[in-house]
């Protein structure tokens, strides 16, 4: 045949194949479509594979029997002459080794019946030697001990409890308590281990979970007597805490203070984030108790107004229920020796996580100490009154010093102020007679506790903060006092608002006036502030009135000049 | 004349996509395949396509934060068919193609990126445990089992103080058992190490003189039989590693191919004496090996040697006008190959008359 026909041959059948070939690969397409269809469906039975690839730990230990591990590992290693990766990896794999029988207890898996039960029996030795310790009271050897027994045989309950009891011991509770829990995971009928984890949830003050390991208890055992003790102690400690939160707020509830709102707020508050850092501290140290000798506050990371409260729902407990109600439910963590054990409430840290803690720095909070038998509550007064007494005499000074004349016509000024005033006469009234007929001098000791606290601002946003806080009219007086000259406009700059400058207004007009202070100069100021005009554009009827007699008063006292004050008073468009 | 009879490797479908295209795998009882590679903003994505009467259909577009290098069926079964792929941070991940959003199983793996992944044992029953291989620039190869999370079970680096040299690739072998395994690993400096993970111990070394882009045994379980291994300047070797000779090594053979980089080898899956190499020209040659007479000969110590054989040259195709990145051979249908090149195209070729051999 010609070659020319052979080639064009030999190019049909290639033609052809690739044909073919596409035909086939249709197919081929509709098939495999059916074939993964099917498989996905498929569910498959579980292919038994193989173990996990590991240093060859076990091989080693067939192979070469009763010998040092370590030393095995070296040796075979030492067989392959391969130096660089060889050597390099007897290290890594001897340390890998190493790590992998204390992280992977999985390891222990593979090992034969045979080799378990010389385990079991070196840990047993172990575990025995233990025991001895702990009838010496040598707790933290017998821990020792019980480790090395679980790191030999990790699967014997019994191991684990015994720790668990030696941690008990050395109040290592949470130590204690994981140690139950693995026992009890081991053997779900180990009443000792359930028993040993509830005492350790019950200094660790895991209530809730202590009583279901007892309840556990008295299910697997019902005579247990130990558990049933436990239960009891335990069901009065839930009552207690229980009672406390029921206490703190109905004491606010009968408050009729207008603080009692925010503080049934942080009360919750308290309440709920007691209960979570319950939850999320439990590693944390065991609780700092208060002691019940002296009332000794230690705010650890609290956040300020919880420290306040607290204070104070002590004291309003203090005062409310004089010995009726905790009589009665008595906190156990007092003791029956104290003298007005009655009277004491105990005080419980607030633990927060971290995340959770106020970024705040810490307010200093004075330490009272009291000695037994004064009557609290008298001396609290006291020291009030005594207070008042001091800036009475102050203001008695401050008084000599003005001329006299002028005395007389602030009285007269004062006279005809509150008789303008009518609806705020009680606010107006003489500081004197103020505290004493006010008997509740917490509230009021309150606010310039708080004054020495509060800095001077540097930005609107800080004095609005602070204003608004503490809404008191003593207060904003204080606040407004310590301002420098020329300080307000440039706190404010152009974010004065109407409600605060009428506020403002009235705080002049009420305080600075009953303490015959410098007004003039605050007005001043605020005529400064930006946005002035329009502030006064939206000024309100009583606002007026009071800046009018805020420029009669500083005509009159003040003896500012005339020209001062008419520009004054242009600027306000009075 | 002679041209006409040999194989013909065709492209079939050509799909150009917009970004780069690292490493493609045929998902194992499909006629789907998946692409690995990086976006150019340097995320990475995976993407899904079905080829369907003469066409691509897109199924799955997966973007991962990272670009990714490589991927492997290899360690999976059947029935699951997950993915393990090693991106360029030297994570591993594992992805279950159903659902892809979240990885099934993650490890920090390398430090670096991990040039090359390869599997074994998870569609053959009876050779031992599932296991992922890779290899990284960092220098270390690590053997991982999927089941143990987050900690490889074998790591092959060198010692502290020396020099690390950039793994290239890897690949498993000799898996003919649930105990024996090796892993084989090409070094950029030419290095080549056989590590035999059944005794922890480097089983066999050279030296290659170039960079060793692409390493394969001709089959993952069975004794270790044959070994390609590819190069930089247009050169791979193929050993014969039925006997080793304690002074000679394996017995051996270089063919010059390309004229360029040889980037990659691939055996095909239906026949294990045929195998593709890729160039960085683009082109793919196909190439069959011829066992030699006598596998082995006594020389005078009375010391088993081996004897290679030699190879012949199936076809010689250019496909793209880039280096060919990745190839896989389709495992169900033979002829049928995916294969990415740096041109950012993916194509699906078929090569015919592979059954005559």
């Amino acid at each position: 045949m010609d070659k020319s026909v052979l080639m064009q041959k030999q190019v049909r059948d290639n033609a052809e194949d690739l044909q073919k070939e596409f035909l086939d690969m249709k197919n081929w397409e509709e098939q495999m479509k059916h074939k993964d269809e099917q498989l996905r469906k498929e569910a498959g039975g579980q292919i038994v594979l193989p173990p996990i690839r590991r240093k060859h730990k076990n091989k080693t230990e067939n192979a070469v029997t009763k010998k040092d591990e370590s030393n095995t590992e070296m040796k075979r290693i030492k067989s392959y002459d391969y130096t660089a990766w060889d050597k390099f990896d007897a290290d890594k794999a001897c340390k890998e080794v190493d790590k992998e029988e204390q992280s992977d207890e999985s390891e222990d898996e593979h090992m034969s019946k045979e080799e378990l039960k010389r385990a079991h029996e070196q840990a047993t030795k172990h575990k025995n030697e233990g025991n001895i310790f702990v009838q010496q009271q040598n707790w933290s050897k017998a821990i020792g001990c019980y480790s090395n027994a679980i790191k030999l045989f990790p699967y014997d309950a019994v191991f684990y409890a015994n720790r668990a009891l030696c941690q008990l011991k050395l109040e290592n509770f949470y130590a204690a308590e994981s140690d139950s829990s693995a026992a009890i995971q081991l053997d779900d009928s180990y009443v000792k281990a359930y028993l040993r984890r509830a005492t350790a949830r019950m200094n660790i003050k895991q209530y809730k979970e202590a009583k279901r390991d007892l309840e556990k208890i008295l299910k697997l055992e019902a005579s247990n007597k130990e558990a049933k003790l436990l239960l009891n102690q335990i069901e009065n400690k839930l009552k207690c805490s229980e009672w406390y939160f029921v206490q703190a707020s109905t004491t606010v509830k009968k408050d009729d203070v207008q603080q009692s709102t925010i503080e049934k707020e942080s009360t919750k508050e308290t309440t709920i984030e007691k209960k979570i850092a319950d939850k999320m501290w439990n590693n944390s140290a065991p609780k700092v108790q208060s002691t019940g000798t002296k009332d000794i506050i230690k705010p650890k990371h609290m956040k300020e107004n919880q420290v306040i409260t607290n204070v104070k729902d002590n004291i309003e407990n203090k005062k409310d229920d004089a010995g009726t109600n905790i009589k009665k439910k008595r906190d156990l963590r007092i003791p029956d020796w104290l003298p007005e054990k009655d009277e004491v409430t105990v005080i419980e840290p607030i633990e927060k996580p971290p995340h959770l803690r106020s970024k705040k720095s810490l307010t200093k909070i004075p330490i009272q100490e009291l000695e037994f038998g004064i009557d609290q509550y008298k001396y609290t007064n006291n020291k009030i009154i005594s207070n008042e007494d001091n800036l009475v005499q102050k203001e008695g000074r401050v008084e000599e010093k003005e001329p006299n004349k002028e005395s007389v016509q602030i009285e007269e000024f004062n006279k005809k102020f509150i008789q303008m005033e009518g609806q705020k006469e009680e606010l107006c009234k003489d500081p004197v007679l103020e505290p004493r007929k006010e008997n509740n001098c917490v509230k009021v000791s309150q606010p310039s506790k708080d004054i020495k606290f509060t800095p001077i601002p540097k930005t609107a946003v800080q004095f609005l903060m602070n204003w608004r806080k503490n809404n008191s009219l003593e207060f904003r007086y204080e606040y407004l006092k310590q301002l420098p000259e020329n300080s307000l406009p440039k706190i404010f700059q152009d974010s004065m608002e109407s409600d605060i400058f009428s506020q403002i207004i009235e705080i002049l007009s009420i305080e600075f006036i009953k303490r015959k202070d410098q007004i003039f100069r605050y007005l001043k100021d605020l005529s400064q502030v930006k946005r002035f005009r329009a502030l006064i554009m939206f000024i309100t009827n009583s606002d007026k009135k009071n800046l009018k007699t805020l420029f009669e008063y500083c005509k009159t006292v003040e003896n500012v000049s005339q020209d001062e004050i008419s520009t004054l008073k242009d600027k306000y468009e009075i | 004349m002679d041209k006409f009879e040999k194989p013909q490797i065709i492209c079939h479908i050509e799909k150009s996509v917009n970004y780069s295209l690292f490493d493609s795998k045929w998902i194992p009882c499909s006629a789907k395949f998946v692409v690995m590679g990086s976006r150019p903003r340097g995320s990475g994505i995976i993407q899904i396509y079905e080829v369907s009467s003469g066409e691509l259909n897109l199924l799955k577009d997966i973007e991962r934060s990272q670009p990714i290098k490589c991927g492997t069926f290899k360690a999976s079964s059947l029935k699951d068919r997950y993915l393990a792929t090693g991106d360029f941070q030297g994570k591993l991940n594992i992805y279950n193609l159903e659902d892809p959003s979240i990885p099934i199983y993650t490890a920090v793996a390398h430090n670096e990126i991990i040039n090359s992944i390869d599997g074994v044992a998870g569609q053959s029953i009876g050779c031992g445990a599932p296991e992922l291989v890779t290899g990284s620039r960092d220098g270390s190869v690590k053997v991982w089992d999927p089941r143990q999370k987050g900690r490889p079970v074998a790591i092959m680096e060198p010692k502290e103080g020396e020099e690390r040299r950039d793994c290239w690739t890897v690949a498993f072998g000799n898996s003919y058992n649930s105990e024996e395994r090796v892993v084989a690993a090409g070094y950029d400096n030419g290095d080549v190490k056989m590590f035999d993970l059944k005794a922890m111990a480097v089983l066999w070394e050279s030296n290659l003189k170039n960079g060793v882009c692409s390493i394969e045994f001709d089959r993952k379980d069975i004794p270790m039989n044959k070994l390609v291994a590819t190069t930089l300047e247009s050169k791979f070797y193929l050993f014969d590693l039925k006997t080793h000779n304690p002074k000679k090594g394996f017995a051996y053979l270089t063919e010059k191919a390309h004229n360029s980089t040889v980037w990659l080898v691939r055996h095909l899956p239906q026949n294990r004496e045929i195998f593709v190499t890729c160039g960085g020209g683009g082109s793919l040659c196909l190439w069959k090996y011829n066992y030699p007479e006598k596998r082995k000969i006594v020389d005078a110590d009375g010391i088993n040697e081996g004897v290679v054989g030699d190879l012949t040259l199936l076809q010689n195709t250019i496909i793209s006008s880039q280096p060919v990145s990745s190839l896989d051979w389709s495992p169900d249908k033979q002829g049928l190959a995916v294969c990415t090149a740096f041109d950012q195209c993916l194509r699906v070729i078929i090569t015919t008359k592979l059954n005559i051999f």
